[in-house]
């Protein structure tokens, strides 16, 4: 009886635990992004933050997420950022929003931090939208080439 | 009755799931976004009112104060902007200068530039006196730098001069390599 219980804590946790999605089947695997500066004009008008606000968007990505393992079931997806971000030296300086055409919602993320991106019936192998994401940087931090890593969880909210 | 498993073999039996779900997780690709390159680096100078007029500075000396060694106040002050921008991967320097070679004139009779000093509001650009050179450094700022400051100008008034009206020029220059 000691035994069984030990097992049941284990178990419980790993069953709700999110595991990560795979979205290699996405066409584009590596996006090289260009920053421009967010305000570009009356720049001396402009506070400290807005002076270093850099901004870079990636229209229509095309997002394929592999939900074979849960067809069938209901479920929540969910994007989210690493807590370390290679090349920038304060991880609080870069957000990352996004806007769906369809499937999955709009959301924003930092790192360490993840939004939903979708809730409801998973009923075929592969989700797919298409995605318009923003990425914005307080160029402040940026000390080496930024390497921006989104993740995809999804948590089953019923077998 | 069947002995119990040593202590070691039980652990290992709880933590074998455990490890899978890691490697399983690990081994997932995911598409990344690589921002290589800030944005263009760029400056910006703003002397004076903004837009293509030239502001002037006017000094007004009596007949009876000429060259009495009080200085004179020159009208208005001048306000001066300076911004610098770039990511720090890609910082550089930026430098205003002065061009006050080409002294004031009035008819055939010249007076220096370097009669005339300034004063600064707030310190963010020195005070100073222009030098008569064509290349006289006022500041130099490292990226990023938003910054300006209120420059209020004084006529030495310490010598004669031929009464009339002088004027000149002065160019600033604000470069980044």
């Amino acid at each position: 009886m000691k035994r069984l219980a030990c097992l049941l804590g284990l178990l419980i946790p790993v069953g709700a635990a999110a595991q990560r999605l795979d979205d290699s089947q996405s066409p584009q695997q590596q996006v090289d992004v260009n920053l421009q500066w967010q305000y570009p004009d009356h720049v001396e008008q402009l506070d400290d933050g807005q002076f270093n606000a850099t901004v870079a968007h990636i229209d229509r990505y095309e997002l394929r997420l592999n939900t074979a393992a849960q067809k069938g079931t209901t479920a929540r997806i969910y994007l989210g950022l690493p807590v370390v971000i290679r090349g920038l030296d304060d991880p609080g300086a870069v957000r990352l929003s996004w806007t769906g055409h369809g499937t999955f919602a709009d959301g924003t993320v930092t790192p360490g931090m993840r939004s939903l991106l979708y809730e409801g019936p998973i009923t075929s192998d592969v989700m797919i939208d298409m995605l318009d994401f923003t990425i914005a940087i307080d160029g402040r931090s940026f000390r080496q080439p930024i390497t921006i890593e989104p993740e995809y969880e999804i948590e089953t909210v019923t077998p | 009755m069947p002995r119990p498993a040593p202590l070691l073999c039980r652990s290992l039996r709880l933590v074998l799931p455990a490890v899978c779900l890691l490697i399983v997780a690990g081994g997932l690709r995911a598409a990344s976004f690589r921002v290589q390159n800030g944005p263009t680096p760029s400056v910006s100078l703003t002397v004076g009112s903004s837009g293509a007029a030239i502001d002037q500075v006017s000094f007004q000396v009596g007949s009876g104060q000429l060259g009495n060694g009080q200085p004179v106040t020159g009208s208005p002050a001048i306000r001066i902007t300076v911004t610098n921008r770039a990511v720090p991967p890609f910082s550089r320097t930026a430098t205003l200068t002065m061009d006050s070679s080409t002294p004031l004139r009035n008819g055939t009779s010249e007076l220096r530039f370097s009669t005339i000093s300034w004063t600064s509001r707030s310190n963010r650009i020195p005070a100073g006196k222009f030098d008569d050179s064509s290349d006289q450094t006022l500041l130099t700022t490292d990226n990023p730098r938003n910054t300006g400051d209120v420059l209020q100008f004084r006529y030495a008034n310490s010598s004669m001069l031929e009464a009339g009206v002088y004027s000149g020029r002065v160019t600033y220059t604000l470069t980044m390599p």
